[in-house]
Order: C-alpha cells, then structure tokens, then sequence
C-alpha cells in the first residue's frame, strides 16, 4: 500500500489579516517528485515553513512521514531554499559538517567527500564559501540539503544560477535520490523545469489550491486546443481559417489558436486545400497555458519572474 | 540536547577563532592604557625653548632676584633634560623631583628655559605697551611682566570689618596685580613659573623687612600630615600590623577598572550576537537553521556558545591581569574576593544582554536601522558607568544599592561595589543575584519571541510596538 510522505488536512494559515493558505488539503505520496508551482505571495514558502515545522498552522493537521506536527525540526527532512543560506566565512567542510551535525549526521566525512566528488567539488573541503563561484556554492548547498540523507527533501529552485552542465549533474543526482526513495517537493516558477522534474504538479494561487495531479490528469482534463504549423517556404496560412482566435509565428513555425478542439479538423481541411502542408501537431496544453487560463495572464506574467523572497 | 551543543559549539568557534577576536582581546587593554601613556609619549616630542621675557620693575628690586631664580631654574631644567636624555635612573629624592616626575608622565612639566629684559619703567606708558605687544606678535620675545611698585608693601587688612563670605582672597591679602601678558593660554607655564617665583620672592623680602626669621615661620606653619593605613592584623609571626593600604588613585581607579571589564566583556559578546543573527538573517542561513532545529535551541545553543566565549574573553583577560599584578608585587590591592561573583554576574550579564542584541540583530536587515534600537539598551546598560565615582565614594550609599536591584544595572553596579572592598550585606548579594536571574529569563525568553518571529521577517524595520505585540502573542507560532 503507498503511503503518504504529507500529508496537509484544511490546513489554514494567517499572518494578522492575511490569508496566506487557506483550507489546503495535500497529499504527497511516497517517492514522488512532487512540484510546487505558484506565484510571489501565494502560499507556496508558507506551505513548505509548515512542512519543515517552522510554522505551526492556525488550523487542521501537518503530517510528516506518519508524524504530526511536534515542535521540533525534523531531521528527516532536507531543504535548500531558494536563496541560498551559508556562512561565507566557513570553509566548505566545516559548513557541511555543521548542517549534518544538525540533522544528526555526526559521522559526515565520507558523505562529504563523496558527494563533493560525485558534483565535482572535489578538493574544495578547505575552500571558504566567499570564495566560491555561485554556481559552486549553489552545488554545496545542494550537498547540505542531503547530507544526512534525508527521506523527505525539499527543493526551492535548485537549478538557479548552473550552467546547463552542472544543471544536468544535478538533475541527475535528483533522479537518483527519488531512484533510492527519497519524497521529493521541487519547488519552482520554471513551468518548463516543472514539465521535466515532477511526476506531479501542485499550483497554488492567494492560498488557495488552483491545480493538484499529475501532469497527465491535469492535461487530459484540458483539451488541446493549440496548432503547431509549418508550411512550405514561402507559402503563407490562409487568413480565414475556422475558429482561430490568434496566430503566432515563432521561428519556422506558426502556433494557432483555435476556439476549441473540435476546429481541428476543419483547419486541417482548409489548410491541404490551400498549401504544402510540412507538419501539422496538436500541442498539448502546457503548464504555463493552463495556469493562464486559472490564473489570467497578470498571474501568469508574475509566475515567470524570478521572485526574491516570499512572505 | 545535542543540536543545542552543536550550535553552541559552532558560535563558539564563530567567536574565538576569528582574527577580530584576537586582535580585539589585544586591543581593548591597549585602548584603556594607552590613555594613561600617551601623553607620555607625547612628552617625548616636546622640545624644550627658549622664552624672552621683558620685564618692568617698578618695585626696582624685583628685576635681579628674578633673573638669578630664572637662571638657576635653567639650569635644573637642562640638568634634568640630560638625564632624562641619558636614561639615567634618578632616586626620587626630592619633593620636586618627584613632582617632576608626576607632571612629567602627564605631559605637563615646564621644560622651557626663560632669559629675562630689563626695560625702564621710568619709559614705560602705553606706548610702550602697544610695542611690547607688537614684539610679542612677531615672536621677538615670549611675553612681558609689570611688577608694581608697590607690591613689597604689606597692606594690613581689617578683618573684622569684612564680611568673610563674601571677600576674595586677593582683597583679602592685599597683594597687587602682577600683569603679565601674553598670547598663551590660561594654564601658561611661565604664568605658574611667575607666580610661585615671585610670591616667594616677595614674602621673602617682607618677612626679612618685619624682621621675622623665615624658618621659624616654617616651622610654625608645618602641616598636620594624615596618613591613612587598612585595618589592624595580625601576621604570621603574631606582629599586628596594618594591611596595605592602597594609594588613594588605586582605591578610585581599581574598582572602575574592574567595572570597565565587565563592560568590556558584556560588549565583546553581546555586540557579535547581533552580527552573527543579523548575518544569517541577512544570507537567508536562518532559514536553513530552522529547517533543522526550532528558534528556541537556536537561540539557546547560540547564547551557551557565547557565555563559553565570554568566558573564555575573561579568563584571559583575568589570568593576564593577576599574572602582572603578581610580577609586580600588587596581589595584595586586587579584590580576589570579587571573582567568583564577576563570573556570576558575567554569565547573567551576558545572557541578558546577548538575548537582547539577538533579538535586537533579527529585527533589522542592516546593521545601522541596529542603531536606534541599541540606544535605549546602551543607556541602561552604560548608566553604572556615569555614575561610578558616587558609588566608589560610597559603595552602600542609596544610588549604590537601588541600582544593584535593577536588573540591567546589576552586573556592573555589583562589580563596581564588591571591587571597592567595602564591605556588602549578603542579603544585597544574594537578592541582586536573584533579581538578576529572574531579568534574565524574563529578557530571554521576550527576546526569543521577537527572535522567532522578526528572524523570518523580511521588509521594514518593526517598530517597538511591532516587537510588543510578538512578545504578548506570537505569529508564528
């Protein structure tokens, strides 16, 4: 039977008058990659504070791993927050031995070393944080985050500030994890990184959850109802087509929007009739154009900035 | 437990490891006695020269004696210079050398040598003076004196015709105005040569006029000299004598010595609290932490590791301070007595005021907004220190004892009273210490309310009213 790593039951959360999560019911199975995914303000850091038992919330009950919420962190647990949290004056070593030793892992040395080779942070134990490039210290906080081999580990924009090489050695290293079954929540504003990470999306929108599914349930609940175009050079689209609403060109291609799935095939019609037809795809919806369409699109804009720090 | 000794641990190192610790522990006793030394060191850059005076006797019989005095001051001043050039060790025989001595340490010996000229008073108007002033600009001579004509006369004064509360000493005495003028200041050395020589010389003269022989005047005017000594006990050898008694400057300054390193400790550790919550508040480290253990371990860990540091602070300073004392033969005159409780009062202090900077340090984003909210606690704590010198001349009086009961002044004031040696009622002791203990959880456990709340708490500065409403009810939790 798979069991929940969290579970959240009408949770709810307030600062004085603000509502930062209101009645969320959540749950986390075991061994997922779960993503998190909503914009500045919205509830997302609130829900993950709760998780680690930062804060305690004002009704409803926290589950972690079959325990409830008590007063004190929980050392199976691993997080990176999204901005980064080291004492520039330690050297890496002693940075990580202290992270660990705080979650209960007091024989860390040779989980240091491996990992910091596995990363290719090799020779860097006795490096001080300030020097390192942030693309180095973003790999050593990741370390810090698993060093005591948590079974539930929390990623706030793990890729930030990584080259596409050390992006990939990372997202390697993730799969791994889940591979040996840690729970992982991957929090992000990347829709694109959460199309490529989770087996599940969460959004949560003023604190209230706007999707919760894995990515196949959420897309199949809205219908595709975008083109993917390409026709011969120098041939144009045909400017009356059936229930278009709007045609974009992007490179080579033409992305149309249509009213609804059922002009498909009356666009393709026309389109043959018309000219030299080189691909024709029917796109399924993306995270982003589904959170458009709970969202509208001012939320929308707001999810793709990068965001600094969150109530 | 063991996430308290591993954070503890952690500050520790933070706190002792670091080169602006050590150097600071270096520093700090250089500070203090730098302002004893420094004027001494001075010294060593002043040059003795060379001061013109133009004189005008109009006693007529002033002018000779002055150039003799001035010609033998002279030659002590360059007889002292060479040794002091030589480095010769002289036995501080005299009364005047060892004045000499004293105002030489302070900067404050006359080193100059003075040449005196005659000028006629038979010419002298205030022509002259506007010249004589103009000489004095462009530096030709030093300055000039004009000795009245009849400044050897005695001018018996009817005492019991004057009200002795309201006279001055000058009516009183009768003497005339020397004029002397210049563009020096008010403490000017030639000034002060001026007017003990000439007194002397004057009185000289008068006495040898009435016909008084000027040792048994002397004799006659011996002071009744008061010598304190300690209380009476007995030696090993069953002798009874006094305990030494410390000189008069070692009974004011010891006790605020011992004060100022209270100070000083409370400062050096509460200060990198602040900095130390303020830098992982500011590097988002906070929020890792409580990832890992609550706010209350945190801030326990954290305050264990810094009373370790303090406490290490004081050990050193402490064992360096008896160390020299007992090179120099001075263990006897410091207060041993006063240890146990400094280190009593040291950890309360330090926990009082570390849990405030904390808390204080987890409020701000920077360390400047820290300032105006120091403020109010730099006052409290600091108010022991403007009033040091009531209290070390009477260590029960009601100041003392009501600011010993008042938790944030309790640290210093209780130093400060035991360290003069008089002696203190157990009962002061014991409530003072109780008092402080019950200001000391009270500020801490406010304190780890501001902190668990304002640690997380991004944006503006809170006001105090803010950091009121998270100590009655707290957000977070």
């Amino acid at each position: 039977m798979s069991i929940n790593a969290v579970e959240l039951t009408n949770v709810t959360k307030t600062f004085g008058e603000k509502v930062a999560v209101s009645n969320l019911d959540l749950q986390i199975p075991e061994g997922a990659i779960y993503g998190f995914i909503g914009p500045n303000g919205s509830g997302k850091t609130t829900t993950i504070r709760m998780i680690l038992r930062i804060f305690r919330p004002d009704t409803g009950r926290v589950t972690v791993m079959g325990s409830d919420h008590g007063d004190c962190a929980d050392d199976r647990i691993g997080y990176l927050p999204e901005e980064r949290g080291l004492y520039p004056k330690m050297t890496v070593k002693s940075v990580l031995q202290y992270y660990a030793r705080l979650k209960g892992n007091y024989n860390c040395n040779p989980d240091i070393d491996d990992w910091l080779k596995r990363l290719g942070g090799d020779g860097w134990q006795n490096k001080k944080i300030e020097s390192l490039s942030k693309g180095m210290a973003q790999k050593v906080q990741f370390i810090s985050s698993i060093i005591a081999r948590p079974q539930l580990l929390i990623l706030d924009e793990p890729f930030s500030g990584l080259d596409p090489v050390n992006l990939e050695l990372l997202r390697t290293a993730i799969l791994k994890l889940r591979e040996d079954g840690t729970t992982i929540i991957f929090s992000t504003h990347d829709m694109d990184v959460a199309e490529r990470m989770c087996d599940t999306v969460f959004m949560i929108l003023n604190g209230n959850k706007v999707l919760d599914g894995t990515l196949n349930s959420i897309q199949s609940e809205y219908p595709a109802d975008e083109l993917k175009i390409r026709v011969a050079e120098g041939q144009q689209l045909p400017g009356n087509m059936p229930g278009v609403i709007s045609v974009e060109k992007r490179g080579q291609f033409n992305i149309v929007k249509l009213n609804s799935a059922d002009d498909v095939e009356r666009v393709l019609q026309q389109l043959v009739k018309s000219c030299k037809v080189e691909h024709f795809e029917l796109l399924r919806p993306s995270l982003h154009n589904i959170f458009v369409r709970l969202a509208g699109d001012e939320a929308a804009a707001a999810i793709s900035q990068p965001v600094l720090a969150e109530a | 437990m063991k996430k308290i000794l591993t954070i503890a641990r952690r500050e520790y190192q933070a706190m002792v490891a670091t080169k602006a610790f050590v150097i600071g522990l270096a520093m700090m006793p250089v500070l203090m006695l730098g302002g004893m030394y420094v004027p001494g060191l001075l010294k060593g850059m002043q040059s003795s020269e060379e001061r013109k005076i133009a004189v005008v006797d109009f006693s007529g019989q002033l002018f000779a004696p002055l150039s003799a005095a001035a010609g033998m001051k002279n030659a002590m001043t360059q007889a002292a210079i060479d040794r002091d050039a030589n480095g010769e060790e002289t036995e501080a025989a005299s009364e005047e050398e060892k004045d000499r001595k004293a105002k030489q340490s302070l900067g404050l010996d006359d080193i100059n040598t003075y040449v005196l000229e005659l000028v006629l008073p038979a010419e002298f108007n205030d022509e002259k003076r506007l010249e004589l002033s103009d000489r004095i600009r462009k530096g030709d001579i030093h300055g000039f004196v004009e000795i009245p004509a009849d400044i050897l006369e005695s001018k018996p004064v009817d005492l019991k015709s004057l009200d002795m509360t309201k006279v001055d000493a000058k009516e009183l005495i009768g003497l005339p105005d020397v004029i002397y003028c210049s563009q020096d200041s008010a403490i000017s050395d030639v000034k002060s040569w001026l007017q003990g020589t000439l007194t002397q010389l004057v009185r000289a003269e008068r006495l040898k006029a009435s016909g008084v022989d000027e040792m048994i005047l002397l004799e006659l005017e011996r002071r009744a000299n008061v010598q304190a000594t300690g209380l009476y006990e007995k030696a090993d050898d069953g002798t009874v004598i006094p305990e030494r008694k410390p000189d008069e400057l070692t009974s004011i300054f010891l006790p605020m010595g011992i004060m100022m390193l209270m100070f000083m400790i409370v400062m050096m550790s509460a200060q990198p609290m602040l900095e130390s919550v303020l830098e992982e508040k500011s590097l988002r480290i906070s929020e890792v932490l409580l990832g890992s253990a609550n706010a209350r371990q945190l801030m326990i860990g954290k305050l264990i590791g810094n009373v370790c540091g303090s406490l290490t602070v004081f050990g050193l300073y402490a064992g360096g301070a008896l160390a020299v004392a007992s090179a120099q033969g001075y263990l006897d005159i410091i207060p041993l007595h006063v240890i146990p409780f400094f280190i009593i009062y040291q950890v309360l202090a330090v926990l009082l005021f570390s849990s405030i900077f904390m808390a204080i340090g987890a409020s701000v984003s920077q360390l400047r907004e820290a300032q105006s909210l120091l403020l109010p606690v730099w006052m409290v704590m600091m108010f022991p220190l403007m009033v040091w010198i009531m209290v070390v001349r009477e260590p029960n009086g009601t100041l003392a004892t009501t600011l010993s009961f008042f938790p944030p002044s309790t640290p210093l004031m209780m130093t400060l009273r035991l360290a003069t040696g008089a002696i203190i009622p157990v009962w002061q002791i014991v409530c003072s210490i109780l008092l402080l203990v019950f200001g000391t959880f009270v500020g801490i456990t406010a304190a780890s309310r501001i902190y668990r709340v304002a640690i997380l708490y991004q944006g503006k500065t809170p006001k105090f009213s803010d950091m009121l409403s998270w100590i009655i009810k707290d957000p977070a939790g």
